[in-house]
């Protein structure tokens, strides 16, 4: 589709709703949870009533639920990985005792389920694994939740919708706070679910709702659940705009005065100058909005290329660094309040030579920047926050597109071409590896590895696989009864 | 047999074999000096295909430039076998060019516009940067000057496009040019009937 004229956006406006209005119709009909066989009951199912509300507009999505009816928050642990990054969105996992070395096998698998082709890592709270996959036989998407330790489907909340395989297919998480489960599918409806039994407490379709675009490659943002609200990105008529948890009602919304597209990039929670916001990253900005009404805070123009699938990593002190794909560059922002004025000025920009990260957002860790890089083939690569390089993986490993997480003071990265899992001292100045194994065929082992209850989740094309990385001086018990993780 | 006939016979013997020898070196000689060899490409040698060399400015152009002739035998060629069908392809658009309202880059890769971008399968007008499309390269325009071969391979791309010495088209000199200038002697003579080409070492899958 190129350019559209005045008529043709008319045109084509009243078409996607049109078009909205039925698909709507049919995937609620085709919409249902299903409980796997032989697993325990689960609580009630919602309210009678709740079906009706489902078929409501787009715009109002939300169902009537009663309180008491509404599924009910579990609090979370230093075990849980409630959503993308972690709990505090920064990547960084509480887990402690974990092995720090394994035989050349690798660590003991403890399961392993056949996935859909994607990238989309799972969630975990409370012991149920919560993630996002695709049936192509079927042609349904669908959110599935296992139990942690055995590896069995509890339920499965399935959705018609046909979606073709454009480089994979699923490739964001959901949130969760235990009681409800919020999902974006590839074609960028957002799906809130009970975590007791999978069934829908709301919808919304954010094409149709907002006029947003479907991203290419589709939807790469995951939600962000935040106390009872939903905090997501949409394009079309708005920037961002936060849901209620309960019935997705639009709590406030940011106006998209310089029309930019839903990027894949994923909403980050920030406190800066003592004012809670979020930043996002447009196509050619990143951007700060006010926690409380939506307002748009400031705008740092950055030109980022075709994509951002990474999201910004903010430092305590308001600096904010940006990177991408693309031969986009890399560079640092400073955001600060000079009295009711917002000012967010560059503080650097790394060449197009200079280091950066294609798909995932680097950890901060120490003072310093952890993230795999572009350059030879993706170099494990800890930088100095003012971008330059203090260490890489050069001649010992490389990682392609693979994902990471850092708990107990190591590592857990994947090579993203060959499945290998590498261990890695967090704590060491220059690249020490603790132990390494192959744990997943590959390729395209892209998903971020997620830690709970002493369990590493991984994932390919093909299969999630759960390994058992708890040490033994330190079991899943012990990890539990740690400090509580921020919600 | 007399001395005389037994010497003859062996001095003649011998002038037979030395004469067969130089015949035989001479032939090896011309037959090289013929340029009956063709050259291929190494692909785990050339900048612009080789895994782990990225961006524009890392780009080699010696294969358009320094071909003797006008058009250069090295061109792009689409495996589509392998290819992604990418809605925005990065050997297609100029991926550092703004994006429009479409959602696509406002520039094309190619200074020949030597790619052709169409439409396969189901076309889904309600999310249009999601269809597929293949790419087909334009042999009257293509020079192999192997931007698009620099763009298309990991992590971006799935390496379906390379550069390739068209059989059809080189003239086999005995001193390619390319070859001479090649800065990574990623051209290499590969006898009077190439063979398949070699693999890239760890391509991606």
């Amino acid at each position: 589709m190129s350019h559209r004229c005045a008529v043709t956006v008319l045109f084509l406006s009243l078409g996607i709703a049109a078009y909205g209005c039925s698909s709507q119709e049919i995937e609620s009909a085709a919409t249902g949870a299903t409980r796997a066989p032989g697993v325990s009951s689960a609580p009630a199912a919602p309210a009678p009533g709740v079906a009706e509300s489902l078929a409501a507009s787009v715009q109002s999505a939300g169902p009537t639920l009663s309180p008491q009816d509404l599924p009910t928050p579990v609090p979370l642990t230093a075990d849980d990985w409630p959503q993308f990054r972690g709990a505090r969105r920064d990547g960084i996992a509480d887990a402690r005792g974990l092995l720090r070395s394994w035989p050349a096998e690798g660590p003991e698998v403890l399961w392993q389920v056949a996935v859909g082709q994607g990238y989309a890592a799972p969630v975990a709270v409370d012991g149920k694994v919560y993630f996002n996959d695709y049936d192509e036989s079927a042609g349904q998407w669908m959110v599935r939740c296992l139990s942690l330790e055995t590896g069995d489907e509890l339920w499965r909340y399935s959705v018609a919708k046909r979606i073709r395989p454009n480089h994979g297919i699923t490739r964001t998480m959901p949130a969760t706070d235990g009681g409800f489960v919020v999902a974006i599918d590839p074609k960028c409806e957002i799906h809130c679910l009970d975590a007791r039994n999978g069934a829908k407490i709301w919808s919304l379709a954010l094409p149709q709702t907002f006029d947003a675009q479907i991203p290419p490659w589709y939807n790469g943002q995951c939600p962000l659940l935040e106390n009872d609200r939903v905090i997501v990105a949409t394009g079309g008529k708005a920037l961002l705009v936060a849901l209620d948890k309960a019935t997705g009602k639009v709590l406030w919304q940011t106006p998209n005065e310089a029309d930019a597209a839903m990027s894949h990039s994923s909403i980050m929670p920030a406190t800066i100058d003592g004012v809670k916001q979020y930043l996002y990253t447009t196509l050619d900005a990143l951007v700060g909005v006010a926690d409380d009404d939506g307002r748009l805070l400031w705008r740092f123009p950055w030109k980022f290329n075709v994509a951002v699938p990474t999201s910004p990593v903010c430092l305590d002190d308001g600096r904010v660094l940006l990177t991408s794909c693309y031969q986009a560059p890399t560079g640092m922002c400073q955001v600060k309040r000079e009295g009711e004025q917002w000012v967010a000025t560059e503080l650097y920009q790394l060449p197009p030579t200079g280091w950066n990260s294609e798909v995932h957002t680097p950890i901060v860790h120490r003072g310093y920047l952890f993230g795999v890089g572009k350059k030879r083939r993706g170099l494990w690569t800890c930088l100095n926050l003012d971008g330059s390089e203090r260490w890489t993986s050069d001649r010992k490993a490389s990682f392609g597109l693979g994902g990471y997480v850092l708990a107990d003071g190591m590592f857990f990265v994947l090579d993203g071409n060959t499945g290998q899992l590498r261990l890695i001292d967090a704590q060491a100045d220059q690249y020490v590896e603790l132990a390494s194994a192959k744990v997943l065929e590959g390729p395209d082992a892209w998903a971020p590895p997620v830690i709970s209850r002493g369990r590493l989740l991984v994932r390919d094309l093909k299969q999630l696989v759960c390994l058992n990385v708890a040490g033994p001086a330190a079991p899943a018990e012990t990890a539990s009864q740690s400090a509580a993780a921020t919600p | 047999m007399s001395d005389s006939t037994r010497r003859e016979f062996f001095e003649r013997a011998g002038q037979a074999v030395c004469l067969t020898t130089l015949v035989g070196a001479a032939g090896l000689v011309v037959r090289r000096s013929w340029a009956l060899d063709a050259w291929a490409i190494d692909p785990n040698r050339c900048v612009n295909i080789r895994l782990g060399v990225n961006g524009p400015q890392s780009v080699c152009q010696k294969c358009a430039e320094t071909c003797v002739l006008s058009l250069s035998a090295v061109r792009a060629v689409n495996d589509h076998s392998q290819c992604g069908r990418c809605c925005i392809c990065p050997a297609y658009f100029d991926v550092q060019s703004t994006v429009g309202p479409d959602g696509l880059p406002s520039k094309k890769l190619c200074p020949r516009d030597a790619i052709v971008r169409q439409p396969i399968g189901e076309v889904d007008p309600y999310d249009p940067l999601n269809n597929y499309y293949e790419y087909l390269i334009d042999e009257e325009k293509c020079n192999g000057c192997g931007r698009c071969v620099m763009e298309c391979k990991d992590p971006a791309g799935l390496g379906s496009i390379r550069l390739e010495v068209r059989y059809d088209l080189c003239l086999r000199c005995n001193r390619c040019s390319i070859a001479e200038e090649c800065p990574e002697t990623a051209l290499q003579r590969c006898g009077a009937d190439p063979q398949p080409r070699s693999p890239l070492v760890s391509a991606h899958a």
